[in-house]
């Protein structure tokens, strides 16, 4: 301990700098002095804000527009209770509900249909050939008719005023084409591995994505709770195909000229892993993604040609400096520290958690002033030193493995469909009938 | 299961009730279709209903029990069991025939094997000449005496899509469905062993089994409808009908509507996952529609889970079939026309009657209650006169089962029900008729699409000094459909 002391005394300012300086040049300029700066914008915004908040809301509800809540998934039947149990509870009433299934091979189509004859879902559409995520939710969007597109995932339940909370910006702001909800982890307190994704998601989203979104370079509209112009989706012709499409559709929509964002005040709940492996495996396919859409896809917006615009450009280019290039660059970081501070490595070590813990209480105080059930969340304080395990080390080495993966192995193409027999028409009559049958034959 | 209709003759009340209640608890089977404490009384009733057990009582205050006897006409398989207080006309009852004789007081034990000794008997002389009889007894004759099987053949003109050639000869277009039910019984009774041929599906109120079947919509219930099939093209990930590809009406090429590229071969670029129907009627766009099947013999347009299903076989007679066939043995179907023993408001009557008689003489108070579905009628529309008759027997025997011994339950019409709870209060009676509600309602959720049955309920306290066709017109007054 005095050893520790000693040696710091010794290096001084210009010897932590020395050792940290991948934290105070990338992380510390990105996440703590961007955090407080939105802080800081947030609360003057505010403080103008308020009245068009007010206002908005009040447009919002005598405008009283149709909004379809389309929800695609695959064996996703067990869900569907839990999630129109939360829409029959919403403030905000006059929307319908379309729930579309991608050959599912469970019982989740029973269920569908079940609740579309109760009159509790508008439409089940099921495809009985899976198509992949984007197909269905351009299912949905086919047969919507609302004005507006709330897109959800199964797997999640709407806070009561979620679906008023997510409109109001739109009639903040006609340039909003897209808003993003924040999400919650409902099971934040069963295991370790919950409790580090709710801080996560805490940090990461709901502060992180308040940060992009109010320098207006938000890059997702997310896939579990996003709203949507139906006019601007159309424009676009709905998703593309692939992973990672919530992040493609919202590129593709400020392509367009719309402005994106993120509503903290619209929650939703959503189920984590309960393990770190399951966890891994969903990261794994979160990450790959990046690099696929970001790199291949969307690369003129690079070019300066064309379309070039300041922020589309600054999106992407933040997403992929701070996500790919700097988790890459770390390594290097690494290296630097064990070459040539070999002897010393327990010292920095303790202090680098030192300092990581510290950078994550700061963000975390930024998470408790933004959320409105900030006492709840005070008792999480406790884990933000573990926080740095596992942002530090955890995630980051499953992003390393997605990334490669994916940059060697174009992991994400292997996605291939089943060919279907040609249906013909006069079959159908057939199969129903058989179908009707056999659930009432004895 | 088949109904033995039992008359029980005592002039006592109170015996007459114990013994009511003997009846009932012997034997599932046993239905005591009426109680008569005078000799007038009983023949009235032998002659309206086909009695198998007579249960008598020699002491009765216009006749004896075998001046009774004698009056009527003894149907050959009816078993008597007579019961009484005296010894001496055993020697007399052994002439009549009779099947038992009973001395009072005898216990629940000597009771119950008199009466299935009498089921017994009753099986084994059972003789009937009822035309579903004489019509299976032919169609065995024939079959026995040309060596054939009964074998249902494919017929467009047949009401249910097949004849079988020996029996439905004997049977008119309209009611050519009764086969089914005269060789399924046969088969009950091990005259005949059936092998599955076929399913059909027929008209709910006509029998008619050649039916028209086509798709509907849920919402309005036209069968107007387009239906398309999804494209999925699989580059761009756009899905939408078949008609969002189409270029122009003259060309067969399909052009993405999303990413303008032509759709190649199907399974390669695009497939189809599913179709769409829409209803042209109300514009309602859906997967699931309703099948509906309608008949072109009376009109009614059902839907196809409401439609009769029924196996078609082929039988073989067996030996005891041939037995028939030759006179060895006589055929004697039952289970025809069960409603006749549920919706019988007189029976309801005289057990009525009997507890006014019993109320003047002690003093308990019992309740009759009416309870009307008010909107079952609804749900009739939809299931035919098969389906509501199932349904009847079904809530009947429910009914039988939650009730209490001593209470009774009956149907006066197809939509009310009626109860007698003996020696039980208003409040009492009230709280047993929630139960047994909640219980019908439950049945009728549980089998016809979460149908939510209404009821509308009378209770009223047995008066003594008042006739049963008072109370009972009491009772239904208080609906609003009174007629
Ligand atoms: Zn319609
Ligand atoms: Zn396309
Ligand atoms: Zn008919």
């Amino acid at each position: 301990m005095v050893d520790f002391v000693t040696y710091w005394s010794m290096e001084g300012v210009s010897g932590f700098f020395r050792v940290f300086w991948f934290f105070i040049l990338f992380e510390f300029p990105r996440f703590i002095v961007m955090d407080y700066s939105m802080l800081l914008v947030y609360w003057i915004k505010g403080k103008f804000a308020e009245k068009d908040y007010q206002e908005a809301r009040e447009d919002f509800l005598s405008a009283k527009p149709f909004i379809s809540v389309i929800v695609p998934g695959k064996n996703e039947g067990e869900n569907f209770e839990r999630l129109v149990e939360s829409l029959e509870e919403q403030t905000y009433r006059n929307f319908e509900i379309i729930i579309v299934d991608d050959g599912s091979d469970d019982h989740s189509t029973v269920i569908g249909r079940h609740l579309e004859k109760q009159g509790r879902i508008d439409k089940f559409i099921s495809n009985t050939v899976r198509g992949g995520k984007a197909s269905a939710a351009n299912t949905a969007l086919r047969y919507a008719t609302g004005e507006f597109i709330v897109h959800l995932d199964a797997d999640s339940s709407l806070r009561y005023d979620a679906i008023e909370e997510i409109m109001i910006p739109f009639y903040m702001d006609s340039k909003i084409g897209a808003v993003g909800g924040n999400l919650e982890v409902r099971n934040p307190d069963v295991n370790l591995s919950t409790t580090f994704q709710q801080i996560e998601y805490n940090i990461f989203i709901m502060v992180g994505r308040m940060v992009t979104s109010s320098l207006g370079i938000l890059r997702i509209v997310s896939g579990a709770f996003g709203a949507f112009r139906k006019e601007a989706l159309d424009k676009v012709h709905g998703w593309d195909i692939g992973p990672g499409l919530d992040g493609d559709i919202t590129i593709k929509i400020r392509k367009l000229g719309y402005r994106v964002h993120f509503e903290p005040k619209a929650t939703i709940f959503t189920t984590v892993p309960e393990s770190f492996i399951s966890l891994a495996k969903q990261r794994m396919r979160w990450s790959r993604s990046l690099v696929r859409f970001r790199l291949r896809k969307h690369n003129n917006l690079f070019m300066p040609f064309e379309t070039f615009d300041l922020r589309n450009f600054l999106t992407v280019a933040e997403n992929i400096f701070f996500n790919f290039i700097l988790n890459f660059f770390w390594y290097i970081y690494m290296i630097d520290i064990i070459v040539n501070f070999n002897q010393e490595i327990l010292y920095v070590l303790v202090a680098g958690i030192m300092l990581y813990s510290t950078s994550k209480f700061l963000q975390y105080v930024v998470v408790l002033i933004l959320s409105r059930d900030w006492k709840r969340k005070l008792k999480y304080l406790a884990y933000l030193p573990g926080m740095v395990f596992y942002t530090g080390y955890y995630m980051r080495f499953i992003r390393t493995a997605a990334y490669l993966k994916e940059l060697f192995f174009k992991d994400s193409f292997s996605d291939n469909w089943n060919p279907l027999k040609t249906s013909a028409q006069a079959k159908i009559l057939e199969k129903n009938i058989e179908r009707v049958f056999s659930k009432t034959g004895s | 299961m088949k109904k033995i209709n039992c008359l029980i003759v005592e002039d006592d009340a109170a015996f007459q009730t114990v013994a009511f209640h003997m009846v009932q608890k012997a034997d599932r089977r046993l239905n005591p279709v009426g109680m008569a404490s005078n000799g007038a009384e009983a023949i009235e009733m032998y002659n309206r209903y086909d009695i198998d057990i007579l249960f008598l009582d020699i002491h009765m205050p216009d006749m004896s029990g075998f001046e009774f006897l004698d009056e009527i006409e003894i149907k050959e398989d009816m078993q008597i069991i007579l019961m009484t207080g005296d010894e001496d006309y055993a020697l007399q009852a052994f002439e009549y025939g009779i099947t038992d004789y009973l001395l009072k007081p005898f216990s629940a034990i000597r009771f119950r094997k008199s009466v299935s000794r009498a089921i017994e008997r009753l099986k084994s002389e059972g003789q009937s000449s009822s035309t579903e009889n004489v019509l299976l007894r032919k169609a065995l004759q024939l079959a026995h005496s040309r060596n054939k099987d009964l074998v249902p053949v494919p017929s467009r003109t047949s009401k249910l899509g097949y004849t079988y050639p020996l029996l439905t000869i004997n049977l008119d277009y309209e009611n050519e469905f009764i086969a089914l039910d005269i060789l399924d019984s046969a088969e009950k009774e091990g005259l005949l062993t059936g092998e599955f041929v076929d399913y059909i599906y027929s008209c709910n109120s006509c029998y008619n089994g050649l039916l028209h079947f086509r798709e509907a919509c849920p919402k309005c219930q036209s069968s107007h409808l387009h239906i398309e099939d999804l494209v999925h093209h699989f580059p761009c990930a756009y899905v939408g009908p078949v008609s969002d590809f189409v270029k122009s009406e003259s060309s067969d090429i399909m052009e993405c509507p999303k990413c303008k590229r032509i759709l190649k071969h199907i399974g390669v670029d695009y497939d189809k996952p599913s179709v769409m129907y829409s209803c042209q009627q109300c514009d309602h766009e859906f997967q699931d529609p309703h099948i509906k099947a309608k008949c072109h013999d009376c009109g009614a347009d059902t839907r196809v889970e409401r439609l009769v299903k029924r196996k078609v076989k082929k039988y073989k007679l067996t030996k005891l079939g041939r037995d028939a066939a030759t006179g060895k043995y006589n055929i004697n179907l039952k289970g025809f026309d069960e409603l006749n023993d549920i919706i019988n408001d007189e029976y309801f009557i005289r057990l009525l009657k009997n507890e006014i008689g019993r109320k003047k003489v002690a003093n308990f108070d019992s309740t009759v209650a009416a309870l009307q579905f008010s909107n079952l009628t609804d749900l009739y529309q939809g299931i035919g006169e098969k389906g509501q008759k199932d349904l009847i027997i079904e809530l009947f025997e429910m009914l039988n089962r939650e009730l209490h011994s001593s209470d009774a339950v009956i149907f006066k019409d197809r939509i009310t029900t009626l109860f007698l709870f003996t020696e039980k209060g208003v409040e009492e009676s009230q709280a047993l008729l929630t139960k047994y509600k909640d219980r019908l309602a439950e049945l009728i959720r549980d089998n016809f699409d979460d149908f939510e049955v209404t009821f509308e309920e009378a209770l009223m306290l047995i008066e003594e000094q008042k006739e049963p066709q008072f109370h009972l017109k009491q009772l239904m007054s208080s609906f609003n459909n009174v007629e």
